[in-house]
Order: C-alpha cells, then sequence, then structure tokens
C-alpha cells in the first residue's frame, strides 16, 4: 500500500472543509482530501464530526450549484452533479463518519461560546474547534483563515492541522 | 475507567447472536461516545450509530449506554459495494474551484 499524501491520527475532527474538497473535488485539494477520507474509509483513524457539518456540507453545496452565471463556467455546477456529491456524502456519514451533537452538549456548546468570543472565530467553525479540544485531538481543515484567527490562542492553534494545497 | 459494565460479554453475545450493551461512566453524552467507539475498535465490534445516548442510573453509579454488535461478513461487503459505487460516482464529478467562506460569511 502506497504512504498515504497526508497519513492520518489514530483519532480526528473532519473540517467541512475537508469533505466538501473530497464530494465537489476541488482543486489543488482534491489529492489531499481522497487522501484522507480514504485513510477513514480503511479504518486507519475515526473521524469525529459535529451533526452541523450536513448544515456547512448543504450551504456549500447550494453555492456550487447557483453560482452566478458569470461564475458558472469556473464554479457552478449542474444539478445531477450536486445531488451525486450530496448521495456521496450520505454514503461517507453513514459508514465512516462518527457524528456528534453539538448544539444540545454542554460541554462544545460552552466551549464553542467562549472560543467564538475569544478568537472571533464562526459559531459553526468554533464548534469544530471545541469537540478537538474536548477530545484533545487535531481538527484537520483546509481554511487558512480559521487558523489565522485561531493562531492568537497557543491552544487551539496546538490544535489545529492545516492542509496544505495538494503536490 | 470510563468503560464500566458490558453486557452481556462480547463472546457469549457473538455465540448467542446478539447485540451487547456498553456503559460508560464518561461525564458527559460526546465523551462517552468516544470512549464507547475507543473500546469497540479493540474488540473488533461496531456502534450503532446513536448520537445521543441513554442515561441510566445501575449499580456502576450512572452510566450512558451503548449498543454495540459484531458486524457480520455482509455488512463489509455491503460497505465495500457502498464505497465502490461512490468511487464510480466520482469519475464523472468535474473538479471545483474551493469555496473557502462559511455559513456565516456568506
Amino acid at each position: 500500500m502506497p504512504v498515504p499524501l497526508h497519513p492520518i491520527p489514530a483519532e480526528l475532527v473532519l473540517d467541512t472543509s475537508v469533505v466538501v474538497a473530497w464530494a465537489f473535488k476541488e482543486h489543488g485539494r482534491v489529492a489531499s482530501a481522497e487522501s484522507i477520507i480514504s485513510q477513514v474509509q480503511a479504518g486507519s483513524g475515526r473521524a469525529y464530526v459535529p451533526e452541523l457539518l450536513w448544515a456547512e456540507f448543504q450551504q456549500a453545496a447550494e453555492r456550487k450549484l447557483h453560482a452566478s452565471w458569470a461564475a458558472r463556467d469556473r464554479l457552478g455546477l449542474s444539478q445531477p452533479h450536486v445531488e451525486s456529491a450530496y448521495q456521496s456524502m450520505l454514503q461517507l456519514s453513514a459508514a465512516w463518519l462518527t457524528m456528534l451533537p453539538t448544539l444540545v452538549e454542554p460541554a462544545t456548546r460552552d466551549e464553542a461560546w467562549r472560543l467564538r468570543l475569544a478568537l472571533g472565530i464562526a459559531s459553526y467553525d468554533a464548534h469544530f474547534v471545541a469537540l478537538a479540544l474536548l477530545y484533545g485531538v487535531e481538527l484537520w481543515t483546509f481554511d487558512q483563515r480559521l487558523c489565522s484567527l485561531a493562531s492568537a490562542d497557543a491552544r487551539v492553534r496546538q490544535s489545529l492541522r492545516l492542509i496544505g494545497v495538494d503536490v | 475507567m470510563p468503560i464500566v459494565h458490558v453486557y452481556p460479554e462480547p463472546e457469549e453475545a457473538h455465540r448467542m447472536g446478539v447485540p451487547l450493551f456498553v456503559d460508560s461512566n464518561a461525564e458527559d453524552n460526546i465523551r462517552a461516545i468516544r470512549e464507547i467507539e475507543r473500546w469497540c475498535r479493540e474488540q473488533g465490534l461496531a456502534r450503532a450509530q446513536e448520537s445521543h445516548l441513554r442515561t441510566l442510573r445501575t449499580e456502576h453509579g450512572l452510566v450512558r449506554r451503548g449498543i454495540c454488535y459484531r458486524p457480520p461478513p455482509a455488512e463489509y461487503e455491503q460497505r465495500e459495494l457502498e464505497w465502490a459505487e461512490v468511487l464510480r460516482r466520482r469519475e464523472s464529478m468535474p473538479e471545483t474551484v474551493p469555496t473557502d467562506d462559511g455559513p456565516e460569511s456568506g
């Protein structure tokens, strides 16, 4: 078996940016995302995600679909392609991702609130970070903005793994 | 020790062809899920994918109960088929431009 592009740890939290890059074959990210998802599928590591991953994924899917006509040639996708990505995500989440509740869980809810206030990161992002902190594992993400904002907090910075562009 | 009780024992459950209860005394739901997931992996078992575990008071104290089972070969075969389907479906997906902005910035 070839050495994976990004060997994953035994446990990790996956950011929505990773599954979106995988499902929609995002340029510059797809090879890395495929490497990570394939390892999760093969059981090399356990991937945890908050249930609100679905809300973020749907938002991203809707944006892929409804890109402006001016941008459609480079960004827009047809309805069947978006539905296809949605089906792939359904199968991925049913079999290989551990979905965790977030908004009703005090442990992550309160930490996410603290992180949002302290670092100015988005609420959704804060729940992913809070989950990673709670479990003491890394959050793997393509989100440079999140990593930049989070760099103000040493504990958060250490829990983030920014995945670079494909090489 | 977060896993405080298992019933029946995995070997017995396997022999009987039944799932088993795995009780964790972790302090909250998502910590309990993680502990039960870890325990299942060590045993070669799978956890039923509940996201809210039932909480109950037992002789071992307040616990959260997960349901685990030994996946039959057919489940693995089905997953392989599904993964092959995912890979087939992805062949026709065009490459797209990354979308970085999350739902709150749109």
